[in-house]
């Protein structure tokens, strides 16, 4: 029995050192400081808005409880297999522990509770994810998602874009729908993901684009015609760039990030991607200014600020050529 | 060389397996032909999808042509003699004046027979799945089509029929476990439905075959959970053979799953209480309830969408033509489809992995010499997880654009399935505690499951959690989490299982060196496939794609993936090679090697018929290692 004190504090030890050494090497930050590590085997791609950061600690959770679960299973089984070894010669059996009606309450009861703590935390900061701010004005995208491409819709401007452009800090409010079959909208910056379902009753040709054309914008009318969208909510942000000092929150350039359908939809589906471009909001409003008058056509981007996009495009199109 | 030709002869002309396959063929291809020339004569519209096959047609003559497998196999025989009032006994032993091992290619009522061509089916198409795994992970090795350029569909296709190949390999393997253990642990001579389970095992033959053809004819790029409306409107014909050898699977499910519940209640020996059962018995028990209760609802989903192909009866159909719409008929969901296949196909998994935690849980009191530390915990909690498990599906649909109150009692149901599997983990650390440990190949595979149990069982809250899985779902990481749940709760406890009974079913011992090898080959192969894909999964990369951005930062990751892909594989067949080796080997192993308590191992190897020679009787706790003389299992002789 004092045999078995010893093995259990040693094996205590051991897991508390393991959890606290695996955490880092996870999640790429060490807890209560602001050290971040190069590297960590769970990296997350670029955080480029404000669900990222509404979800990094959640996120971090989870590496945390990942950590300190795979210690407190892994180290006693490392260490059982290298203690508890048949001697040689030793035919006997292992002494006769059949159960223990405490500690089998307790490794039920812990979870039950930990589960119930992390149920209500993810509950409410999915509403918090999915619903639009009080008091924010919203900018309504429509996006119509078919085999293999994207194409979006500016109800406030009438126009049409191949990419999205949006305004940083701007909340944005995506209205999706297919034309064929499932797509999902998913931009890995931002963290969140909708698929795009297929949804249209009257009629697969129609362009759903055009009939906002003819209406003033107005969603109730839609979904009184018994139209449904699947929506999408997010807010692009400033994303610092430590080797650009020109790049700042206030007069940031411009950033994309590439939406990848994430629903398998036929042939080309890896190939269907489209362009997020986050322009700063005085490139926005210039792009809001050219196209006061184009209603029914495809986005005009201004001179000055396509030439600012420019060199992102020539990057993102280079390695696979596909846009 | 006479006798290779003897033997040739039995395979060829004498085996129901070759029989069943020329009947198949026969029929089907009789019925697709006939269908067409009467459908032209008729003034139908034949090849109307602009194809070299007629789709309709098809569908008929495959679901005729398991039929006709059946009808030749001999299959049905029995019974339908049964339909003209001949008496028709059970036959036990080989095929008339012939020898002992064409029982395995014929029909045979023996639930170990049953039990080691399930195994050999698993065995095969295990192969044949990985090798499309592997083909497609070489695609996928580096940024770029290099196998495929401008043909996505067959790499889509691969990814498809690996999905649904594996499925059926790893139902094969569940009913190998089920079959050839569960009578023999609760001392019955045979299972309760012999003929039923034989039905089971060979009807999943000709969906075999099936899906085989629908590569054939074209493949299918639904992926193996085939959503409407893609599956309703994809050119590819081969999703209908697919759709087809998914749902005809169904039926070996639904037999198998009712067989071992009736043999599990009534075929127990004498003194055999449900708490004093071999644990693998209760995790067989679990699975076998979820088969015969939830694979309906599959099938339902399956035919709906062959229906709505076949005869354009629009379930999933959003889109209605304008003169229906016109019509006020209302439009078809294709969420409804996701509902009614996930109700099923999340169970489906706890239905193979349950006998493989049921397997870890058999043989850790053996090779620790413990006693299993709360064996009632743990046979409860296999019923806990097949009970919750029926009450998650659609944490599948997350972002699938369901209502948002909608998703909260999934999460919460989802986030439970942790408990019971919480106690299943502490319990066994809590039986190796103190034990006296040695490690045979069977123990290490055990480990090794837990191991990578884990690794899938941590990856699950992440995917469980509503907020984290709007970035995670539908990449990498569910898929580098599926894999761990799979490969940790079946693939190792199958491959500990063959190696722990391949003494007792050959009385032969495999070679232990080549066992460590392939331990020490494919559980860090494993480890490394599996965190990788976790990781990219992560960073960005997508599921079903057949080729990457390069801008994700993941080469290196992508290509050391597809390396440990080709380690697994060749691991593999070190082990089919140890297998067959050491059958003509003089390595005798006796009855009971590895000194368990268990009621088949007190049987001589090979077993017996009847798998006990004289009934036995329980007369004490199943895993009383550590208490001299405690018994067990006692053989009645006469006169007692």
């Amino acid at each position: 029995m004092r045999n078995n004190a010893k093995h259990f504090s040693v094996v205590s030890v051991l897991i508390l050192v393991s959890t606290v050494l695996l955490y880092p090497m996870l999640a790429g930050n060490i807890p209560f400081t602001e050290i971040v590590l190069p590297w960590s085997f769970f990296e997350r791609p670029v955080a480029a808005s404000k669900e990222a950061y509404m979800l990094e600690p959640m996120f971090l959770a989870n590496f945390a409880l990942i950590a300190f679960l795979f210690s407190i299973i892994v180290v006693p089984m490392l260490y059982i297999v290298s203690v508890f070894r048949r001697q040689p010669g030793d035919e006997t059996d292992a002494p006769h522990i059949h159960g223990n009606t405490a500690i089998e309450i307790i490794w039920t009861v812990v979870p039950i509770v930990t589960v119930i703590i992390f149920a209500i935390w993810n509950w409410n900061l999915y509403f918090d994810l999915v619903s639009a701010d009080e008091g924010v004005q919203e900018r309504t995208v429509y996006v119509q998602g078919y085999k293999w491409d994207w194409m979006f819709y500016y109800p406030d401007l009438g126009v049409y874009s191949p990419d999205l452009y949006v305004a940083q800090d701007q909340p944005i409010h995506l209205a999706m729908q297919s034309r064929d079959v499932i797509h999902s909208f998913w931009v890995p910056e931002f963290r969140v993901k909708q698929d795009v379902m297929p949804y249209d009753q009257a009629n697969a040709e129609i362009d759903f684009g055009k009939l906002y054309l003819e209406q003033t914008y107005n969603a109730q009318y839609f979904t009184d015609k018994g139209y449904m969208f699947n929506e999408l909510r997010f807010t692009p942000v400033f994303v610092p760039d430590s080797l650009d000092a020109s790049h700042t929150a206030a007069n940031p350039k411009p950033r994309a990030y590439r939406v990848r359908c994430a629903e398998i939809c036929g042939t080309s589906h890896w190939a269907m991607y489209a362009t997020v471009f986050v322009l700063s909001p005085a490139d926005y409003a210039l792009v809001t200014e050219a196209n006061q008058d184009n209603k029914g056509n495809i986005i005009i981007i201004p001179e000055e600020v396509e030439a600012k996009l420019t060199d992102i495009r020539a990057n993102l199109y280079a390695e696979d050529g596909q846009p | 060389m006479r006798k290779i030709f003897v033997n040739l002869y039995y395979i060829i002309f004498r085996s129901a397996l070759v029989w069943g396959l020329v009947g198949q063929v026969i029929t089907g291809l009789t019925t697709y032909y006939g269908l067409i020339t009467l459908r032209s004569y008729l003034g139908y519209e034949v090849y109307a999808t602009g194809s070299a096959y007629d789709e309709p047609s098809g569908v008929l003559a495959s679901l005729v042509s398991v039929i006709g497998f059946l009808l030749f196999a001999g299959v049905l025989t029995d019974w339908l003699g049964w339909c003209i009032g001949r008496d028709n006994p059970l036959h036990h032993g080989a095929p008339a004046g012939q020898p002992e091992w064409t029982r395995y290619i014929n029909v045979d009522v023996n639930h170990k027979v049953i039990g080691i061509q399930y195994g050999i089916a698993s065995i095969l198409i295990l192969l044949l799945g990985g090798l499309m795994a592997i083909i497609f992970r070489l695609e996928l090795a580096a940024p770029g089509l290099q196998l495929f350029p401008g043909n996505e569909d067959v790499f889509n296709t691969l990814f498809s029929s690996h999905g649904i190949i594996m499925i059926v390999a790893i139902f094969s393997g569940v009913g190998a476990m089920t079959n050839y253990l569960g009578p023999m642990m609760i001392g019955a001579t045979d299972m309760a439905f012999p003929r039923l389970n034989s039905f089971s095992y060979w009807i999943s033959v000709p969906a075999a075959s099936l899906l085989l053809v629908g590569l054939y004819v074209g493949g299918w790029d639904t992926g193996w959970v085939g959503y409407p409306t893609h599956s309703t409107t994809t050119r590819l014909l081969g999703v209908q053979m697919f759709l087809l050898g998914f749902y005809i699977n169904g039926f070996s499910s639904i037999a198998s799953g009712m067989n071992m519940v009736v043999t599990t209640a009534y075929m127990r020996a004498k003194g055999m209480s449900l708490f004093r059962m071999p644990i693998f018995v209760w995790a067989a028990l679990s699975a076998a309830f979820l088969q015969a209760t939830v694979t309906q609802t599959v099938g339902v989903a399956l035919m709906m969408v062959i229906v709505q192909r076949t005869l354009g009866l629009a379930f999933f159909n959003p889109i209605l033509p304008a003169e229906l719409a016109a019509r006020g008929i209302p439009p078809g969901d294709p969420m409804l489809y996701q509902h009614l296949f996930w109700f099923y196909s999340h169970p489906a998994v706890y239905v193979w992995v349950l006998p493989g935690l049921g397997v870890i849980s058999e043989l850790l009191p053996v090779f620790s010499r413990k006693p299993l530390f709360g064996y009632k915990w743990i046979a409860l909690s296999s019923i806990g997880i097949a009970l919750v498990g029926m009450l998650v599906w659609a944490h599948h649909m997350f972002t699938a654009g369901m209502p948002a109150a909608w998703k909260a009692p999934f999460m919460v149901s989802t986030l439970f399935v942790a408990i019971p599997t919480g106690v299943k983990f502490f319990s066994w650390i809590a039986t190796l505690w103190e034990g006296k440990l040695v490690f045979p190949t069977p123990m290490l595979f055990v480990l090794g499951s837990i191991s990578v149990f884990l690794l899938g069982g941590l990856s699950g809250p992440i995917l469980g959690s509503l907020t984290t899985d709007l970035h995670l779902h539908d990449t990498y990481f569910v898929v580098g989490h599926f894999h761990a749940t799979i490969f940790g709760g079946f693939i190792f406890p199958f491959f500990a299982a063959i190696y722990y009974w391949y003494p007792k079913i050959t009385g032969r011992m495999y070679n232990e060196a080549l066992g460590k090898l392939h331990f020490w080959l494919m559980v860090p192969g494993f480890w490394v496939m599996s965190l990788l894909q976790m990781r990219v999964g992560m960073l960005g990369m997508r599921r079903r794609i057949a080729n990457y951005d390069p801008a994700l930062g993941i080469e290196v990751e992508q290509a050391l993936i597809t390396f440990a892909t080709l380690i697994i594989g060749w691991s593999v067949l070190i082990m089919i090679y140890n297998l067959i080796a050491s059958m003509s080997q003089e390595r005798e192993s006796g009855t009971n090697p590895w000194g368990s308590r268990s009621p088949e191992w007190q049987t001589p190897s090979p077993i017996p018929e009847f798998n006990y020679n004289t009934p036995i009787e329980i007369v004490g706790e199943p895993y009383d290692y550590g208490i001299e003389g405690a018994k067990y299992v006692v053989t009645k002789t006469s006169g007692d």
